[in-house]
């Protein structure tokens, strides 16, 4: 079990990229804001969707991974931990809600 | 401006401390954006979150690109970190969370003593262990460890290291890369749950992300490059951090 990860060019490239986005969203959202313009407020936030956004889509690309290496079991695992997420999240809306 | 910079400055001492270490970084962020920035727990909670995700994906990408992640144990422990995690904070009603502090504080020091001594698995055993008993044990650890988590409102981090390197056997450059990846899935659930619910104030959330993104990518190359021993001490001084902060308040709660 205790192996690295060896290559995953696919997720790495894809971490690198989304870097360099975040890193430029949440850049200009900060100059805005020290120029003192109103809209970085509503860029912020939606610069933490694509943060989500972009977690779902590593675990994805995770679970492709698995796929390509004959992991069937990992990938089923993988998309599993998506699910869970997803049902974590509305039930904990739900409880919110009715309260 | 000056409360903006001081925001950039607080992400990337989170992001470098975090990725260094491959933690979340919430037991520093949370202290600095309470008693410096003067923000509310409330308030600086559900940043602190935010920041964690976006540290994961700065500085997992650097332990992914020198081959420090195991990818199976990011999933299966992830999961039990997601669902200790989730059960843990649902449960926070229920439960005296002030005896789980001091039992939590009391574990805390234990594993700090132990990563001081250096009593970590020895390279040879690394490369062999993990099996499959030791690995459901380790997953029902992290799952009560995030059941703990959730319940004293520490990230997953600190748990789950010391899981990998004392348990599993892996090396604590993996066992730091892995949890990269970690607590960054289980940040996401908590942080999607704050947003929907206005809980995140957009305002100081930017500044705090930028900072952290440069932060993390900084950290975690630093954190590839680190040796074990410096490492080992890092923790120490962390970990037994954590546990006096976490049991000196719930003391002062209980007497």
């Amino acid at each position: 079990m205790n192996q690295p990860a060896g290559r995953t060019p696919l997720l790495s490239a894809f971490d690198r990229n989304c870097w360099y986005a975040v890193f430029a969203w949440f850049g200009i959202v900060t100059l805005m804001q020290l120029s003192g313009q109103a809209q970085g407020g509503l860029l912020g936030f939606w610069g933490v969707i694509f943060v989500l956004v972009v977690t779902i889509i590593r675990l994805i690309l995770l679970a492709e991974e698995f796929r390509h290496r004959g992991l069937s079991k990992l990938r089923q695992a993988s998309y599993g931990l998506i699910l869970l997420l997803m049902v974590i999240v509305t039930i904990q809306l739900w409880v919110h809600h009715r309260l | 401006m000056l409360p903006v910079l001081a925001y950039v400055f607080c992400g990337l001492l989170t992001g470098i401390m975090g990725g260094y270490l491959g933690l979340g970084g919430g037991i520093i962020m949370v202290p600095y954006l309470t008693l410096l920035m003067g923000l509310d727990i409330k308030m600086a909670v559900p940043i602190s979150m935010a920041a964690i995700v976006v540290n994961s994906l700065a500085s997992s990408s650097e332990y992914l690109k020198k081959d420090m992640v195991d990818l199976r144990l990011v999933i299966i422990l992830g999961t039990a970190m997601v669902l200790g995690t989730a059960i843990g904070s649902s449960s926070l009603a229920f439960v005296p969370s002030n005896y789980v502090r001091l039992i939590f504080c009391a574990v805390l020091i234990y594993t700090a003593i132990l990563f001081l001594r250096g009593k970590g698995p020895k390279s040879g055993e690394a490369a062999g262990a993990g099996n499959g008993r030791q690995l459901a044990l380790v997953f029902t650890l992290t799952l009560l460890g995030g059941i703990l988590a959730g319940l004293v409102g520490v990230g997953g981090g600190v748990i789950v290291i010391p899981l990998m390197f004392f348990v599993l056997g892996l090396p604590l450059s993996t066992a730091r890369g892995t949890s990269s990846f970690i607590v960054g899935f289980a940040g996401a659930t908590s942080v999607a749950v704050y947003l929907v619910n206005g809980l995140v104030d957009l305002s100081v959330v930017s500044p705090v992300m930028l900072g952290t993104i440069l932060g993390g990518r900084l950290g975690g190359s630093i954190g590839t490059l680190a040796k074990p021993t410096a490492v080992r001490i890092v923790f120490f001084i962390l970990l037994m951090y954590v546990a006096v902060k976490l049991g000196y308040g719930a003391l002062k709660e209980i007497l």
